[in-house]
């Protein structure tokens, strides 16, 4: 069957309409170079064959043969395998998103007990059912700034705010009519408080940071906070959720919203995607959270039971003035993170992360003390941070690959300031032997 | 007390407007669950949205009948939001307007123009 039903009349006369002689004319702005030719003989394969052709393009993927230090947004840890065991339940697996909410209680309770998880990481008063991953996160935050603070039209995001959410928050806000200021970063990657609250204003509707930054630093966020709350601006803070493990939650730092990737708890690298991302405020501001949300509450009978609650901010009844075009979520990557976070429970939580920031701060100490290698700052960090080898990049790199190392994402991509400069990621999943491995290979 | 096209009212004393919506609407409308008030202080024009009315069922922007300064908001609405079903066009009022241009009521709908305007 075809699944386009237009037929040749109509077809000409659409063309017509936008005096288009073909519809091979609409995509010749395609190189021909980007454009495959339709195979000329039958191609088919048997099953067999079929599988023999795509394990031999999988086979070519050789990062599981690389001990990586990768970061920069992605981690790698440890998902336990009840992830995939939930994950896997054909009820949750198959299942589509609630139109008949209600009578979807199990996927409404997890909804439910996702959102509990992220104010308990957070400590902030409310969450959502989740977003798409940490950089529309970002870009919803601003725009909920944006609404909530209507008089205001100029938005601070620290330059050391992972740049491609920046990137993606300011492909939001470009069809807005909203002022960005960069607040810059120091030669040990950490912000100065006090610069950044000299940009904040009376036309400030928001300040976002990176917590910890695409370096890895700990900014001491609470007396940003501070300056932007005596001026009438809001603090968002964009968090990697394992940081709570260990260091102040974003309610503490006197953030008003909070939101970040949960891509660290429960889900795979997977070439950046499909991950989760989460958005959680404080009370007040809960009218102008987008995307769904699941309440609790009883049944005539006085059962426990769930619904999707204040509805009216959703586009399906507030059409275009909806708090945002965002109607679904990613249930099943955050019923994987829930999963996740429910298996390691608080302490595990807290045991997860001091974990990660002690095999970083190991490697890190390693590395300072071999000749020729300089570290960026001594900031408070989580599991990242920054070196240089004194050599280009490429050369360390082709150096580490040889010996079976990813050795870190080069920063000059994103910085060319930072030319030459390499963040390395640090998970729980590397073994002391596996560090010291690291440190052999840079000493020579 | 003047009527909008819209189904708002107005009560004029003094240079200062108090508004809010029609008995008409408030049925429509059915159970108001929400009211976002305007920010005191602000400046709003002719017909532009000051307020949102959230029911049940929908979500309805209130259009200012006439330009000028927010002065008043009717606080008591933000846990008593039923107040606009019982008592829309007294206790139920939305906020009270500072205008700009007095001239700005004469456009208005008396009460007889009103309500031969709605079903």
């Amino acid at each position: 069957m075809d699944f386009i039903s237009n037929r040749q009349l109509q077809i000409d006369e659409m063309l017509a309409a936008i005096s288009a002689a073909s519809i091979d004319e609409l995509f010749t702005c395609i190189p021909n170079s980007l454009k495959r030719a339709r195979p000329d003989e039958d191609d088919g394969l048997a099953e067999y064959e079929g599988m023999r052709l795509m394990q031999g393009i999988a086979s070519k993927n050789t990062f599981s043969q690389f001990t990586s230090y990768l970061g920069g947004g992605s981690y790698e840890h440890h998902i336990p395998a009840i992830v995939s065991a939930i994950c896997a339940k054909s009820e949750f697996l198959t299942s589509y998103t609630p139109y008949q909410a209600e009578a979807s209680q199990g996927m409404l309770q997890v909804i439910f007990e996702f959102q509990s998880a992220i104010c308990a990481l957070t400590g902030m008063d409310v969450a959502n059912a989740s977003l798409y991953d940490g950089a529309t996160a970002c870009a919803e935050a601003l725009l909920m700034s944006l609404r909530i603070n209507k008089d205001r039209n100029k938005v601070i995001i620290a330059s050391s705010l992972n740049p491609n959410y920046r990137a993606v928050a300011e492909q939001y806000l470009s069809s807005h009519n909203t002022q960005i200021e960069m607040i810059p970063f120091g030669s040990e990657g950490r912000i100065d408080p006090a610069v950044a609250s000299k940009l904040i204003d009376d036309k400030t509707a928001a300040v976002l940071l990176g917590y910890p930054n695409f370096f890895g630093v700990i900014d001491d966020i609470a007396p940003i906070a501070a300056s932007a709350k005596a001026a009438g601006a809001l603090t968002i803070v964009c968090a990697n959720p394992l940081v709570y493990g260990l260091y102040a939650s974003a309610v503490e730092l006197g953030a008003d919203i909070a939101i970040g990737d949960m891509q660290p708890f429960g889900l795979s690298l997977s070439f950046g995607g499909p991950y989760v991302g989460y958005i959680s405020c404080r009370e007040e501001l809960l009218r102008q959270l987008p995307g769904r949300l699941v309440g609790e509450t009883v049944d005539l009978e006085g059962n426990r039971g769930f619904v999707l609650t204040l509805q009216a901010r959703e586009q399906h009844i507030r059409r275009e003035k909806a708090t945002s075009n965002i109607c679904t979520n990613q249930a099943l990557a955050a019923l994987a993170c829930l999963t996740a976070l429910l298996w390691y429970g608080p302490e595990g939580v807290r045991q997860l992360a001091l974990t990660n920031y002690q095999r970083t701060a190991y490697l890190k100490a390693q590395l300072m003390a071999l000749p020729g290698v300089k570290v960026m700052g001594d900031a408070l960090f989580f599991n990242e941070f920054v070196i240089s080898f004194g050599r280009p990049f490429e050369e360390v790199e082709s150096h580490f690959r040889k010996e079976g190392i990813l050795p870190g994402i080069d920063l000059g991509r994103f910085y060319p300031q930072l030319d030459g400069m390499i963040l390395v990621a640090v998970t729980e999943t590397k073994t002391r032997k596996e560090l010291d491995r690291y440190v052999q290979v840079a000493s020579h | 007390m003047k009527f909008t096209e819209t189904h708002e009212w107005i009560n004029v004393k003094d240079n200062i407007g108090t508004v809010g919506v029609t008995d008409y609407a408030q049925k429509e409308l059915g159970d108001i669950v929400y009211v976002e008030l305007p920010k005191i202080g602000s400046q709003v024009k002719k017909g532009q949205e000051a307020v949102v009315l959230e029911s049940t069922k929908a979500a309805a922007d209130v259009y200012s009948p006439v330009s000028g300064k927010i002065v008043e908001v009717n606080t008591a609405l933000s846990n008593a939001s039923e107040k606009v079903n019982k008592f829309p066009e007294s206790d139920g009022w939305l906020f009270k307007i500072q205008l700009s241009d007095l001239q700005e009521v004469d456009s208005l709908l008396d009460k007889e123009a009103y309500q031969s305007r709605i079903p």
